[in-house]
C-alpha cells in the first residue's frame, strides 16, 4: 500500500520490482487488500503497461493514511 | 528479499522511475517498460503554473537573441547560456541528471571561445557540437547504466 500511495496507479510488474516479494506472495497481498476493497485492479487497454493495473481505492487511501498518522502518534 | 520502505517512500520512488520508464525502449524498440507501468498523480494546477515558470524564463531570453547576432563574442556565450538553462531545468523536472553534462559542456565550451578570442561563425558551430556530444555521450553512459539495473524479463 506504500507504493500505491504514491501513485495513480501501477503495474504488477512495478510492484514486484520495487517490494522485491516473488510473484505468488505479491499476488497473495494484492488478492487480501483487494478483498477488503483497499485496491482495486483490472486490465488496461493502454500500450506498454504490462496488462493487470493496480490502484488504490478511496477507502483504501483513508486507511493508509489511518495507518500512517497513527503510526507516526506512536513514534512521537 | 523483501525490500523496507518508509511509510511515504512510494511517490519517491514512482517519481524515481518517471523519467526511466520506457527508457531503454524507446531506444530498442520494445514495448514493455523494464521497471513496470506506473503512474504518477495529475499534478495541480500550482505545480504545473510553477513548472511553467522556466520555460517562460527561457523563452524571455532567447527572445533577447536578436539584440545579440552583431556581436559576435557575445551570441556564442548567449547560446551557451540558454542552452545551461534548458539543461538545468530539464535535469530537474524529468530527473535525467546526465543533463548536468551538456548543461557544462555549454558555458564551457564558449568560455574557451571567449578566453582564445575565438570568432566567426563557427563558434556558434562548435557550441552546438559540443552540447551534442555531451549530450550523446552521457546519454550513452545513462542508457547502458539503465540496462545493467534493469535486465529484460523473461
Amino acid at each position: 500500500m506504500i507504493l500505491l500511495s504514491g501513485v495513480k496507479e501501477a503495474g504488477f510488474l512495478y510492484l514486484l520490482h520495487e517490494s522485491g516479494l516473488t510473484k505468488g506472495n505479491l499476488a497473495s497481498h494484492l488478492a487480501k487488500l483487494e478483498e477488503v476493497g483497499y485496491i482495486e485492479s483490472g486490465k488496461s487497454a493502454g500500450p506498454g503497461t504490462g496488462g493487470t493495473i493496480i490502484r488504490l481505492t478511496p477507502s483504501g487511501a483513508r486507511a493508509f493514511k489511518e495507518y500512517k498518522n497513527t503510526v507516526r502518534k506512536l513514534l512521537e | 528479499m523483501t525490500q523496507t520502505m518508509g511509510l511515504d517512500e512510494g511517490r519517491r520512488r514512482a517519481v524515481r522511475h518517471d523519467s526511466e520508464d520506457g527508457l531503454g525502449e524507446i531506444v530498442l524498440g520494445s514495448v514493455m517498460p523494464r521497471t513496470g507501468y506506473v503512474a504518477l498523480p495529475d499534478p495541480s494546477k500550482r505545480s504545473r503554473a510553477i513548472r511553467m515558470l522556466p520555460f517562460f524564463a527561457i523563452a524571455i531570453a532567447a527572445s533577447a537573441f536578436p539584440f545579440l547576432q552583431h556581436r559576435a563574442n557575445a551570441f556564442p556565450f548567449g547560446l551557451s547560456l540558454l542552452f545551461t538553462g534548458i539543461f538545468i531545468v530539464g535535469a530537474f523536472q524529468y530527473r535525467m541528471w546526465h543533463l548536468f553534462f551538456p548543461a557544462a559542456a555549454a558555458p564551457g565550451t564558449a568560455g574557451w571561445i571567449w578566453i582564445f578570442r575565438l570568432g566567426g561563425e563557427g563558434t556558434t558551430w562548435l557550441v552546438l557540437a559540443a552540447v551534442g556530444a555531451a549530450l550523446l555521450l552521457s546519454g550513452v553512459v545513462r542508457l547502458v547504466l539503465f540496462l545493467r539495473r534493469y535486465p529484460k524479463p523473461a
